[in-house]
């Protein structure tokens, strides 16, 4: 029982947040005519028919894992939680794609990770391997997402799913670069750096390898079809190369004379060089990698990847400006300048926002009018 | 009826009992989704 409130658990904040973001994304309520909106892909559901049935196939999809589950333990549990989840997911996987059910795809994705993860968990865990190994195998696997998204951008059939694996992908990408470049984060990088080598676990070796291989050959596939630009494929190669170095770095000494600090507003704890040389690494990284999500939905007409863009880059101006500032300067003027910041940076970022969704807009009706 | 599996027979009837759920729960999405109106049918 412990096990099925576990994975209950597990699904329950990604498709939260994933709710909180769409909700952004849309930026708008009701739904319309797939004809009469540009970008009908985000709607949860086209119709009411649309809604209750895959509501339905969701509740099937749960409904089968809870059953597997249950038969698992009346027969003295055969197989492990970790085989039911992957079971059930690639089954949900099988049947949202023969069913083109949005909802169940999402839940299925999460559920294979989540069967990933766990399995890396054990084989880390057997033979103390560095814990950059898991960290990196789930980057990838975001990376793969956003790959694979792009590719189904091209079936008018499989738009919808493009957006659940751009989101996924773009999500976990995002947050992991966020949280590397706090101090707690930077923490983490020495915290998951120590241990054995990845090369004492063959399992792990051929997960990384294979989610490497397919990557490259999904990221390679969607340039050469023009679904991915060349910019976008050196970035994500960039993210790769970044991502996969961590699980070859011996320990990191990221704070000065080992004194390790995991509170964001404290100065105890001071970075040493190479916590700094981090610090430096993954800041670049997030702020580019915002830029570039927002260029990247102007130069698509994707309004929702510029909101969802200008979204994070405001959480993350005023998240480094509490960060960097807070016991920096005097409490009453920190107060005033953080004032005066979020007038400014919000006046900003929603104009320029307002501009190039204008201009999307401009240009897709100018389009449809030729 | 189950009772001659060895096992505790309530057991086996909950997991009929989830099964059935399952089963009619899938029915019922696959049977709505057929009544989506023709004018959607590009976008599945």
């Amino acid at each position: 029982m412990y096990i099925f409130f576990a994975i209950l658990s597990m699904l329950f904040w990604p498709a939260l947040i994933i709710g909180i973001i769409a909700y952004f994304m849309r930026r708008r309520r009701g739904s319309s005519h797939p004809k009469d909106d540009a970008e009908w892909y985000l709607q949860f559901a086209f119709s009411r028919e649309d809604a209750v049935s895959q509501l339905f196939l969701l509740l099937a999809f749960f409904f089968l894992g809870v059953t597997l589950l249950s038969l698992n333990s009346d027969m003295g549990d055969p197989a492990s939680w970790q085989t039911i989840l992957f079971i059930t997911s690639a089954v949900g996987i099988v049947g949202a794609y023969v069913l083109r059910t949005v909802y169940t795809l999402a839940f299925s994705l999460v559920g294979l990770t989540g069967w990933w993860v766990a399995e890396a968990a054990t084989w880390i865990d057997g033979k103390d391997i560095k814990v950059s190994a898991l960290f990196s195998g789930c980057m990838l696997i975001a990376l793969l997402l956003y790959t694979v998204g792009h590719i189904h951008e091209k079936d008018i059939k499989l738009k919808r799913f493009s957006a659940v694996y751009l989101v996924f992908g773009i999500m976990a990408v995002t947050f992991a670069l966020f949280l590397f470049s706090t101090k707690p984060g930077i923490g983490i990088i020495a915290s998951m750096t120590k241990g054995n080598s990845i090369l004492g676990s063959w399992q792990l070796i051929v997960s990384l390898v294979v989610f490497s291989l397919a990557l490259i050959g999904a990221a390679l596939y969607a340039a050469s079809q023009r679904l991915l630009s060349v910019v976008e494929l050196l970035v994500v190669f960039a993210l790769f190369l970044l991502f996969v170095s961590t699980v070859f770095l011996p320990p990191q000494v990221v704070f000065e004379r080992g004194v390790r600090s995991y509170d964001i507003f404290s100065s105890g704890g001071a970075l040493s060089s190479t916590g700094v040389l981090w610090a430096v690494v993954y800041n670049i990284a997030i702020f580019l990698e915002l830029l570039g999500l927002i260029l990247s939905g102007y130069v698509r007409r994707e309004t929702w990847l510029v909101n969802i863009g200008a979204l994070f880059l405001f959480l993350l101006i005023v998240v480094k400006y509490f960060d960097w500032f807070f016991t920096f300067l005097d409490k009453s003027l920190f107060f005033i300048g953080a004032g005066i910041l979020l007038f400014v940076v919000g006046w900003f970022m929603e104009r320029g926002r307002r501009y190039m969704i204008a201009n999307i807009k401009g240009r897709a009706s100018l389009t449809q009018a030729q | 009826m189950f009772g001659g599996f060895g096992y505790n027979p309530f057991l086996f009837t909950s997991t009929l009992l989830l099964i059935v759920a399952t089963l009619i729960t899938f029915m019922t999405g696959w049977v709505v989704r057929k009544k989506i109106p023709p004018e959607f049918k590009d976008y599945y």
